[in-house]
């Protein structure tokens, strides 16, 4: 298992176009890959889905976890991590 | 790939959607609007529903997403006619279940996939209480 966190700092948090590319992104792998909003701790862990993200409430501050299960989990991770990275935590 | 058709009662609306979904999917989806009655007033229009069902047609189908139930009438009478066709008609909301639809369709889904992608629309929560 492979993981990254990051801390969102987009003024409108995990948006709708940013939340698209990611889980377009998770489509490229073949591993099982999940989303946490860690700022929330009620908030459960989620298998990857435009819907699922949308519904993690994720505003500016919050602190997500991605992780990644599989043959190609490391490679699905960095790719993850640069593209939130790139769209989410500017500034 | 599946395309969309979105058929509202003003073209405004129906671009405006379109353009949202399509940007939010960088442009990878064919999706096409249908607005307004022939007079340009507020309304919908069979004929040109019908014209843009033809431009969306696809081997992988079309999903359509309407704004009011009239709507789904005007799709319904611009179907008859046309064959070859496959089509489903969503009971989405317009804006988030074109959305979410244009989303799956964009990774390949079939069209019972993006149809139900578009159907968990209805319970996308967007006020949070805290």
């Amino acid at each position: 298992m492979t993981e990254t966190t990051l801390t969102i700092t987009h003024p409108h948090g995990l948006h709708a176009r940013p939340a698209a590319d990611l889980y377009r992104k998770t489509r490229e792998f073949r591993s099982a890959i999940t989303f946490r909003n860690l700022s929330r701790p009620e908030s459960p862990e989620v298998t990857a889905s435009v819907f699922n993200l949308l519904q993690l409430g994720i505003v500016c501050g919050h602190r997500i976890r991605i992780r990644a299960e599989g043959e190609d989990e490391r490679e699905a991770i960095s790719a993850l991590d640069l593209l939130a990275r790139h769209e989410l935590c500017k500034g | 790939m599946v395309s969309l058709l979105i058929v509202a009662h003003s073209a405004q609306l129906a671009e405006g959607v379109r353009e949202f979904a399509s940007h939010a999917v960088r442009g990878t989806v064919h999706i096409l609007a249908a607005g307004g009655a022939i007079d340009g007033s507020l309304g919908t229009n069979v004929d040109q529903i019908r014209g843009k069902l033809q431009e969306a047609m696809s081997p992988d189908g079309t999903l359509v997403l309407v704004d009011f139930n009239s709507a789904v009438m005007s799709v319904e009478a611009a179907l008859e006619g046309l064959q070859g066709i496959v089509v489903e008609i969503s009971d989405a909301p317009l804006v988030e279940g074109t959305f979410l639809a244009a989303v799956e369709a964009s990774v390949g889904a079939s069209l019972a996939e993006t149809a139900a992608a578009a159907l968990r629309a209805r319970s996308l929560v967007k006020v949070r209480h805290d």
